[in-house]
This record gives structure tokens, C-alpha cells and sequence, in this order.
């Protein structure tokens, strides 16, 4: 909800039955039509008329776009799959409770019942500029107000800044993300498969959009692979208030210990940029080492290391910091100083 | 000295837990709020306002908003040249047959602005370069109180704590938004109106239209929530009914969020320098504080400063900031939660000069003991009760990053009464309509009217027919102050006693004994003593014939009372590594003269402390400082506490009832915030001298006075 003190505009809705259909639509409407899945956040740009599309094109009849099915020892999760159905999926708590974690902290009970996976990752950002309809750079305009050196920006970026400093809040993506999941994604010209990892982009690319989808796109399903499957997983969510709230900042990683050393990992930090942020160089590092107070420090610094911040939001520097570190330290730390 | 009116002795309601009359009403939507009120033939207004915090109208175009289908009404609400001074500012307004065509028709109104310097905060006010945006001046610089010889208080002290601390404009964030539904009859007006002051409201409508007050109708029998921001009709309330008289048809104009957050108040910010000093063995010695704050575009701002704790010498200026941006109005003990913050912050960081127990320090500092002034019992009553012996040195020793402390803080408040009219007709079928023009604004007073009365009649309160919320009824003042239990319960019982009074003389003879005899109680009117010879109260109402009993009664003295004292703790836990803090205990303690409903007055305790964790944790209205325009008017990102966020409360209410009915709605919720954000400086060693205690502010203070163990 930005600002909602409005009635939606008038548009034409489409309610197709299949994914061609849809894709059709789409196509014949382009940059005019907007995708509606559970409308959670397209509602409020109607309502607010910051978006006026001439189409909506709901995907809510497509069967085949909803459900988790196993493959391989993996999961295919239909982009129209509610949040609460991935929480309460059996597999999903078993091997993969990464996202079960990250999707259950999402809003509140009647948005996750609601909301589906493929808008939570696909959502636009919060920044309270755009969303309160100042005709900023993302909006169109020739201005980011929120980085100038008055601006209130305590939820902005710290990293990988540009014209706009927005961040993605999704809560399931850095969990996707560390996961190793891919997105399928359909379009006239059929199917392609991008890794979680790059299906966000930041404004240096497109700064009108927060994922590779083309207008004549869609998300149809997220696959999980078996890659990270039961490993040490962590997820945690930084937020003003208990319920109902986007994150600060957010972390997601999944480990996997042999002995006493770290195996493999994959480490994200959402809310801090534009796209989830996959922490390579704290995975490198913490290979061979042990999940201890040590390994933490390290990884934390390391994390942080290049974070520019704005005015109001340099908070976010020790904030990730010591979510990476308690990441590392897992969640049964104990403590004796 | 006790009388015919006085508070009964053993009462068979006051005082006990009872549910409110209205509630079934309020669950199953039976409740019509000014919201749910729909008129034939009504039509909806919309206003257009300022998107600039300070202009001056160059030219208002309603003409293609004139012509938009369905459009009955258009009007412009300044003249062109006239200035608007914050975002908001109402400028102009429509009404049309449907919500969306209002809506589509304000978007076609043409205002042009000239874009005029403004203010989005106090420095940019304050500052000695700043353009003169406000005739008369930027500033308004408050006379100077002082008592004592500073000097030689400042003179006196071991040790000085000097400091600047601040909180923050919050706004009311009522459930229910303003506004109202005006239909007129020839020259009548009939509003329903979302107020917290029905008959008031008649008034100001009758002021600002130039009709006479006779010919206007006030109706506000549901409201949800108003703390001190609906006191009239305001600009949407008279734009409303100006539209109505111009389409010749009922309109329903009702504020969105955004006009809510922007136009119809707010509390003010405060923010005070102060120099304190205290001797060696914990007295307080003087105090020397410059205060200033903002109410926005033109309003005060005045805060009590210090608070409540005796400094023998003392020194204090004040001065009001205006910037552009929406006026503040009451809110909730207006004043009061500045004051308490900044006073009770410092009165910590005090106690540490001299590592003396927060506790042990107030007590030793307190004016003298009064029924108005129960402090010292308090503090050491919710010490007990709280666990206060387990509270640890500032900084909590505890391994790991959740550091939990303790923090107390007290408050003070007036709530006396005066004023309200009432009437009770009792008819011969048994039948009794009670009726007041005060208001239930939430707080539960159409119930506690009704047990006055039922307490009065012997009879339960089922039997008590209550009137209110309509200016049609007799006088009563405006809900604001904590004055309405205080004004309306001595007005009820009064009518009460009298009507029941003349009931007795209409029974007496037939019971063969003299009115000053009898006594109702359990349903039946008997004499005293002995309980046989008596009626029914149906059968003896049959005694009443064709004329009922119909009687006028107003507030007399020695029913209420005035001044109230609290004191309340706090537990909190601060993530030292998030800066997430969670508030777990609160434990507030507050005197209340007689109780009339326990249920509604604790309910007004906890709404009050939960209000306070709002303002302590989690509102804010945040100003862009370049543009000057909110950019958080919404309830996403403008925080409140969801159900998660709410601790364990507990209530302890003293019932005084020598002291008569005195008001509790505002006190609870002065020192909730105070006593949090010292259990938080408890927690941590960290002392944060400003509000909300937002994540990045706790995690800031932490790096800086790194009290933190890890990072
Ligand atoms: C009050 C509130 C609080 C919230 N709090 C949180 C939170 O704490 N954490 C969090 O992660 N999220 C939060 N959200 C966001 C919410 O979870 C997402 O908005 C929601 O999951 C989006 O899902 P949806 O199905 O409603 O998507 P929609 O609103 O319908 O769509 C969102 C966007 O994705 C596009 N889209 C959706 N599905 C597809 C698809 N299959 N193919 C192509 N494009 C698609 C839409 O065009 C649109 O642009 C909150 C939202 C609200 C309203
Ligand atoms: S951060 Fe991005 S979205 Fe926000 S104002 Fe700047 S350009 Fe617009």
C-alpha cells in the first residue's frame, strides 16, 4: 500500500485459461498490459493510478501454473503457488525449509494466503518516493529522490548504486537464490531457463524493472534442485515491527558441514541492493572452515566490505554484517561472553 | 460531606467488571459509524489540497470538473492569491453521485501554484539565513520561567548531566478517518459527524455557515477513535455541508489516509537542551533546559518542563518552531509525553552519575504526597509487583547479543469534570430513558452512563435505556482532557437521585410510610430496612400514571474529582546486533477516583500503554526535507504495532472513591514511552535522548558508545 486514495482506473481484464493464451495477450498488449497474479502489489499501483494499464491479464485460471511437483530428488513450484501452500508443503519443510522460512516471515497470514511465489520474487520495490508517486527516475522522471544528501533513505541500498537506489524487498528470493533455484520463464518464442541468481537486474540495466521478464513474459515455475538439499539452512529477517513489514535487511544461506568444515555454501543478503545480493567471496572464504565465532567475524567484514552508504541507512552496514555472522554461526549459537 | 447524591458506600455495579452495552453492536455491524451512514439520494464530496507545502494560488479552473458526468457540486475553497501553507492545505472540493466520479472530477479541477519558500523541519525553520515564511515570524520565543537562584543550585551539584533530548510528531492515526455526512432541510442542517464533541460540533457548523446553532442537528452515535483530533466539524466538515447545500442533496465526505495523516493533526515534536545537577547523596539541585518544538504551519507548541520531580532551582525557555506542515491538535494528554520523555531520559542518566536506583532516586526527589500525587506508593507498590530487586547496574551483563533491562517513569494528569445536563424520564410501564448530550468516542461512556443509573434505580443495567451522542439531548462539553466520566457521571446521577426521588413520592402512600423511607435496590422499591414491604419496581411504576416521571439534573460538586498520578515500568529487549528492540512487560499503575466499569477503564489503561509503544517504537512522520511532503502517509510505512508487538500488560488501578469520578483516558498512555526507553538504556548502556527507537537510531547509538559486545 503506498498511498491508496483512489479507485482503480478502468481497464480491460483477461482472465486466460493457459499459459498460451496468456502469452498471447501479452504479446498483443505489450507495455500496456500489467500481470496480474495475486495482487497484492499490482492492486496498490491501481489503486494509487500510478500504473493505468489497458489490460490486465490475470493469470488466476491457469491451473497448470499452480502446485509443487517433485522431480529428482528437487521441487517445481508453480509461479501461482500461494506462500502458505509452500509453507505447509511436506518436501518443502523437509529438504528445503529455507524457503519455507523466508515465506512464512513474509506480511502477514491473509497476504500469504494470497500472495504467490512468482509475484513475491517478481514484486517491485518499496521505495516510499516511487511508491507514493514522485515522478522519480524509475517512475520515469529525471530525479532519484532519494539520493540527494537531505533524502530519507533509511531502507535504500548499500550496494551497487546507480541512478536509483532502491532495493528489492522479496523476502523468497534470497532464499531462492541460495537455494540454487532457476526460473522458468515463457514467452512467444517459447521457453527459457535463468538461474535465480541472475533473474533480478539492477537499474544499470532496465531501471523500470527489477527482473529479466519482457513485457510478453511470464514466470511459470520455479524449479529447485536437489543441490542444497537438507543442508544447514539459515534465514533471517531484520523488520521495524513483527508482522506485516518488509525487511531491513534479510539473509538467507545454506551450508553444508563435513566433520567440522563448511563444504559448501551459499550465502544471500536481500534489501541491500537492487537484486538479491549472492555473496561469493564470504562462500569462498568460509570453505574449510569450522561454523565458529571466528569464521563469523571474518565473513561479516568480509561482507560488508564496498558497502556505500546514504544518509539515513549506513545502519544497514553492521546490520548485514552481523546477520552474515549470525548466519554462520547457525541458529543453536550459544553464548559464553 | 456526604449527601442525597453522594457515591453509594456498597454499590452493587460501580466498580465491578462490566461488559459494554454496545459491544454485541459493534461486532456484528449493527453499530452504524459516521461511516456507514447513507442517506436517499446522497452523494459523495472529495476535496482537492495543496501537493506544495507553501504556495500561493495563482488560479483555481473548476469548470471541467463542472462538466464531468455525474458532478452536483463544485466549489473552490480559497480565493485565488491566497497562500496554502502545507501539503494538504484544502484548496477545493466536489461532490457527485458516485465515489469514483468525485474522485475523477477533484483530478479535473486546474489549481495553479506559485511555488513560496517553506520549512520541512525545525532547522531549516531555526536557521538565522531563513526566509520569512510565516507573517509575524518564523519563531515565537515563550516568556522565561524561572524559580530560584540557578547559580547557586548549579552550585550545590556533584555532578551535571547536560544533554539534548527530542521526540517526535506522531499523528493521530484515528480507525475511523474524519468526517461526516451533511444533509440539509430549507435552512436545517442535519450532520452525522464523527466527533469527539456532538453538541460543539452543532455549534461550529452553526458559526461557520452563519445559521443560527438552533437550526443544526448533530448525530455521532459510533466513532472509532479521535484522541484529541475531533473537536468539529474542521475544513472537511463545512465543506461538506457547503456542498450539500449546493447540490441540494445529502453528501457523505469522508477523509482518505493521506488527507488523515496531512490535515487533521498531529502531536507536536519537542526537543529540549538541558543542564541538570544533583548533590553527592541524590537531591536534585536545578535545572536549566531551552526547549523548542514544532506543531506545524502556525501552531504552538508548549510542553510541562520538568516534569513532575522537584528541582529546587529551575530555569526554562521555550519557543515555538513553524514549519509547513499540518497543524497539531490535542493528542492524547497534550504536552505531557514530551514533557515525561525528556525529563524522565535525564533523570537516568542522573541517577548513574551517583550509581543510585532509579527508583530510590525518584521517590527522593517527588513533591510532597497528595491523593493527586500517590508517586512514592506507586514506585515502591510496582517495584514489588514488577520484580524491580532483579534489575541489573546499566549495561546488561548477560553473554550474547539480546540485552534485556528495566526502565520506570511517572506521569500526571488533571481529568476533573464540570458542566453536563442530563434528563431521566421514567414511564409507568417501568421503562427509563436516560439521556446526556455527552459522546462515547470508544472509551465505553454510553455504558457507564447506563450503570450510574441502573446503580442508582437498583436495577441491572439492561433495564437503562441511554441516550447520547446527539445535540438534540441535554448539554454536555466536548470528550477531550479525560473530562467526560468526571462531567457526564455526576450529571447522571443527579437526574438520577431526583427522578427516583419523585418515584418515591408517587409510591409512599401506597406502601403507607414517607418517601425519605424508601430505598430501591435488587429491583424493588421497599422500605428500609425491611425488604418485604416493598414493590417491584414494575408494579411500582404503575403508580406513576399518565405522566411520567420526567426530570433535568446537572454535574454537581463532590461527585468528581481532579488530578490523577501513574507510574509504570517497562521491560525491553534490545538485539544489540539488529537493533530490533522488544518491549516484553509493562506494568502501569494509575489512580482513577471511583471506578465506574473496571472493564472500560482497564481497557482505556491498555489502549493508552499500546498507543505508547507506538510512539515509542514505531510512528513517525517522516517530511521529505526537500520537498516538504510526507512520504510515508499510509499505513504500511507509517508503523504501528501489530499483535506480535504487544507484551504482556498488566493494569493495577487504584480505586479511590472518596475522590469521586475522575478521568483516565489520556494518563496511561504519558509515560509508557519514557519507561521504555529506559529500560532500553538499561539494557544496552546506551542512551538514545530522542524518539522513535527505531532499528537503525538503536543500532547507531550502540556502534557509537560501543556498548556493543560483538560487533
Ligand atoms: C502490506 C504488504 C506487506 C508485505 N510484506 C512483505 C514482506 O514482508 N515480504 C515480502 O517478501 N513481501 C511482502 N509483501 C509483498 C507480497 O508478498 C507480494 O506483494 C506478493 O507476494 C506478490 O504476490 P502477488 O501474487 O500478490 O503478486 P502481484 O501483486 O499480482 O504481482 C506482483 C508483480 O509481479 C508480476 N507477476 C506476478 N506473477 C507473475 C508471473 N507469474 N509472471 C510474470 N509476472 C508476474 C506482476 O505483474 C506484478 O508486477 C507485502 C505486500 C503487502 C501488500
Ligand atoms: S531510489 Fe529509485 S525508486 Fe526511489 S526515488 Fe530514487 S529512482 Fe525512484
Amino acid at each position: 500500500m503506498a498511498v491508496i486514495r483512489d479507485v482503480m482506473p478502468v481497464f480491460e481484464l483477461y482472465q486466460p485459461a493457459s499459459i498460451d493464451d496468456a502469452i498471447k495477450l501479452l504479446d498483443k498488449h505489450g507495455a500496456d498490459a500489467l500481470v496480474l497474479a495475486g495482487g497484492l502489489d499490482s492492486m496498490d499501483w491501481l489503486k494509487d493510478r500510478l500504473k493505468k494499464p489497458k489490460a490486465v491479464v490475470d493469470l488466476g485460471q491457469i491451473k497448470e501454473l499452480k502446485g509443487i511437483k517433485e522431480t529428482n530428488g528437487g521441487l517445481e513450484i508453480g509461479a501461482m503457488t500461494p506462500l502458505s501452500e509452500i509453507v505447509r508443503h511436506p518436501v518443502v519443510r523437509e529438504k528445503f525449509s529455507l524457503l519455507m522460512e523466508a515465506a512464512e516471515l513474509v506480511a502477514s497470514p491473509q497476504i500469504r494466503n494470497q500472495g504467490t511465489l512468482g509475484g513475491n520474487v517478481s514484486q517491485d520495490t518499496r521505495c516510499w518516493y516511487y511508491r507514493g508517486g514522485w515522478t522519480c527516475y524509475r517512475a520515469g522522471g529525471n530525479i532519484c529522490y532519494a539520493d540527494t544528501p537531505t533524502s530519507v533513505n533509511r531502507e535504500h541500498a548499500i550496494f551497487d548504486a546507480d541512478r536509483c537506489v532502491a532495493v528489492n524487498p522479496s523476502d523468497t528470493a534470497p532464499a531462492l537464490v541460495a537455494l540454487d533455484a532457476s526460473m522458468v520463464i515463457r514467452g512467444p518464442k517459447g521457453e527459457r531457463i535463468v538461474p535465480a541468481e541472475d533473474y533480478w537486474i539492477g537499474p544499470g540495466i532496465d531501471i523500470t524493472r527489477m527482473n529479466v521478464l519482457a513485457p510478453n513474459e511470464i514466470l511459470t515455475a520455479i524449479r529447485i534442485p536437489p543441490t542444497m538439499a537438507g543442508a544447514q539452512f539459515y534465514f533471517e529477517k531484520v523488520r521495524d515491527r513483527q508482522v506485516w513489514d518488509f525487511a531491513l535487511v534479510n539473509v538467507a544461506s545454506a551450508i553444508v558441514v563435513s566433520g567440522e568444515k563448511i563444504v559448501k555454501a551459499r550465502m544471500v543478503v536481500n534489501a541491500v541492493a537492487a537484486t538479491p545480493r549472492r555473496l561469493k567471496n564470504v562462500e569462498t572464504l568460509i570453505i574449510g572452515k569450522a561454523r565458529n565465532e571466528e569464521t563469523a567475524d571474518m565473513a561479516g567484514k568480509l561482507a560488508v566490505e564496498g558497502a556505500e552508504t546514504l544518509r539515513h541507512n549506513a545502519y544497514k552496514v553492521p546490520l548485514m554484517r552481523n546477520l552474515v555472522k549470525r548466519a554462520i554461526r547457525g541458529a543453536g549459537a550459544t553464548w559464553t561472553s | 460531606m456526604a449527601n442525597k447524591y453522594s457515591w453509594p458506600e456498597k454499590p452493587a455495579l460501580l466498580g465491578t467488571s462490566v461488559k459494554r452495552l454496545d459491544g454485541p453492536d459493534k461486532v456484528t455491524g449493527r453499530a452504524k459509524y459516521t461511516y456507514d451512514i447513507n442517506r436517499p439520494g446522497m452523494l459523495y464530496g472529495k476535496m482537492v489540497r495543496s501537493p506544495l507545502p507553501h504556495a500561493r494560488v495563482v488560479s483555481i479552473d473548476l469548470s471541467a470538473a463542472e462538466k464531468a458526468p455525474g458532478v452536483k457540486a463544485v466549489l473552490a475553497h480559497v480565493a485565488v492569491g491566497a497562500q496554502v501553507m502545507y501539503q494538504g492545505d484544502p484548496v477545493a472540493a466536489v461532490a457527485a453521485d458516485t465515489e469514483e466520479r468525485a474522485l475523477d472530477a477533484a483530478r479535473m479541477i486546474r489549481v495553479r501554484y506559485e511555488a513560496l519558500p517553506h520549512f520541512a523541519n525545525v532547522e531549516q525553520a531555526m536557521a538565522t539565513d531563513a526566509p520569512a515564511v510565516f507573517p509575524g515570524g518564523n519563531t515565537r520565543q515563550g516568556a522565561t520561567e524561572e524559580t530560584g537562584d540557578l547559580v547557586a543550585g548549579f552550585a550545590k551539584a556533584a555532578h551535571i548531566v547536560e544533554a539534548t533530548y527530542a521526540t517526535h510528531v506522531i499523528t493521530h492515526v484515528c480507525l475511523e478517518t474524519h468526517g461526516c455526512v451533511c444533509e440539509w432541510d430549507g435552512d436545517k442542517l442535519t450532520a452525522w459527524i464523527s466527533t469527539q464533541a456532538v453538541i460543539q460540533s452543532a455549534q461550529q457548523f452553526a458559526q461557520a455557515l452563519g445559521i443560527p446553532q438552533a437550526n443544526v442537528h448533530t448525530i455521532m452515535q459510533y466513532m472509532g477513535g479521535g484522541f484529541g483530533s475531533k473537536f468539529g466539524p474542521d475544513s472537511q466538515g463545512i465543506i461538506c455541508a457547503k456542498l450539500a447545500k449546493l447540490a441540494k442533496a445529502p453528501v457523505k465526505l469522508m477523509l482518505d489516509r493521506k488527507e488523515e495523516h496531512l490535515d487533521t493533526g498531529n502531536r507536536p515534536s519537542a526537543t529540549a537542551h538541558i543542564r541538570a545537577g544533583i548533590t553527592a547523596d541524590g537531591m536534585l539541585t536545578a535545572f536549566d533546559g531551552q526547549s523548542w518544538g514544532t506543531g506545524g504551519a502556525g501552531a504552538t507548541s508548549g510542553f510541562p518542563l520538568p516534569y513532575i520531580y522537584n528541582f529546587p532551582t529551575r530555569k526554562r525557555t521555550h519557543k515555538d518552531v513553524y514549519i509547513n506542515a499540518g497543524q497539531q491538535r490535542a493528542m492524547r494528554a497534550p504536552g505531557h509525553p514530551q514533557g515525561c520523555f525528556l525529563t524522565e531520559i535525564l533523570m537516568d542518566e542522573l541517577a548513574d552519575t551517583i550509581k543510585m536506583d532509579p527508583v530510590a532516586f525518584r521517590v527522593k526527589n517527588l513533591p510532597p504526597a497528595a491523593p493527586n500525587a500517590m508517586w512514592a506508593e506507586y514506585f515502591a507498590r510496582g517495584a514489588k509487583a514488577f520484580g524491580w530487586d532483579k534489575r541489573h547496574a546499566t549495561g546488561d551483563p548477560t553473554p550474547g547479543p539480546i540485552k534485556t533491562g528495566m526502565g520506570v517513569s511517572a506521569h500526571r494528569w488533571g481529568g476533573a469534570g464540570q458542566g453536563s445536563q442530563a434528563h431521566v424520564d421514567i414511564m409507568s410501564d417501568g421503562g427509563i430513558v436516560v439521556k446526556c448530550g455527552t459522546q462515547d468516542i470508544g472509551t465505553g461512556t454510553r455504558t457507564i452512563v447506563g450503570m450510574v443509573a441502573a446503580e442508582t434505580f437498583g436495577l441491572p443495567l439492561s433495564a437503562i435505556k441511554v441516550e447520547i451522542g446527539d445535540s438534540l439531548l441535554p448539554f454536555s462539553g466536548g470528550s477531550g482532557g479525560s473530562t467526560t466520566a468526571a462531567s457526564a457521571m455526576p450529571a447522571i446521577r443527579v437526574t438520577s437521585v431526583d427522578a427516583l426521588e419523585a418515584l418515591f413520592a408517587k409510591v409512599a402512600p401506597a406502601l403507607g410510610t414517607a418517601p425519605e423511607n424508601l430505598v430501591a435496590e435488587g429491583g424493588r422499591i421497599f422500605i428500609k430496612g425491611t425488604p418485604a414491604k416493598g414493590l417491584s419496581w414494575k408494579d411500582a411504576c404503575k403508580l406513576i400514571g399518565t405522566e411520567p416521571i420526567s426530570v433535568n439534573g446537572k454535574w454537581a460538586q463532590g461527585l468528581s474529582g481532579s488530578g490523577t498520578s501513574g507510574v509504570q515500568f517497562a521491560e525491553a529487549s534490545v538485539d544489540i546486533e539488529t537493533g530490533i528492540v522488544r518491549v516484553t512487560r509493562i506494568l502501569a499503575i494509575q489512580d482513577c477516583g471511583l471506578i465506574v466499569d473496571k472493564l472500560t477503564a482497564e481497557s482505556q489503561a491498555y489502549g493508552g500503554v499500546i498507543a505508547a509503544i507506538n510512539f515509542a517504537l514505531f510512528e513517525d512522520r517522516i517530511l521529505d526535507r526537500v520537498t516538504g511532503q510526507m512520504v510515508n502517509p499510509n499505513m504500511e510505512m507509517y508503523l504501528l504495532a501489530g499483535m506480535s508487538d504487544v507484551p504482556k500488560i498488566d493494569i493495577m488501578l487504584n480505586n479511590m472513591p472518596e475522590r469521586g469520578v475522575i478521568g483516565i483516558g489520556e494518563p496511561p498512555t504519558v509515560s509508557t514511552a519514557s519507561a521504555i526507553a529506559n529500560a532500553v538504556r538499561n539494557a544496552t548502556g546506551a542512551t538514545i535522548r530522542s524518539l522513535p527507537l527505531h532499528p537503525h537510531k538503536v543500532l547507531a547509538a550502540l556502534e557509537q558508545e560501543k556498548a556493543g559486545g560483538t560487533n
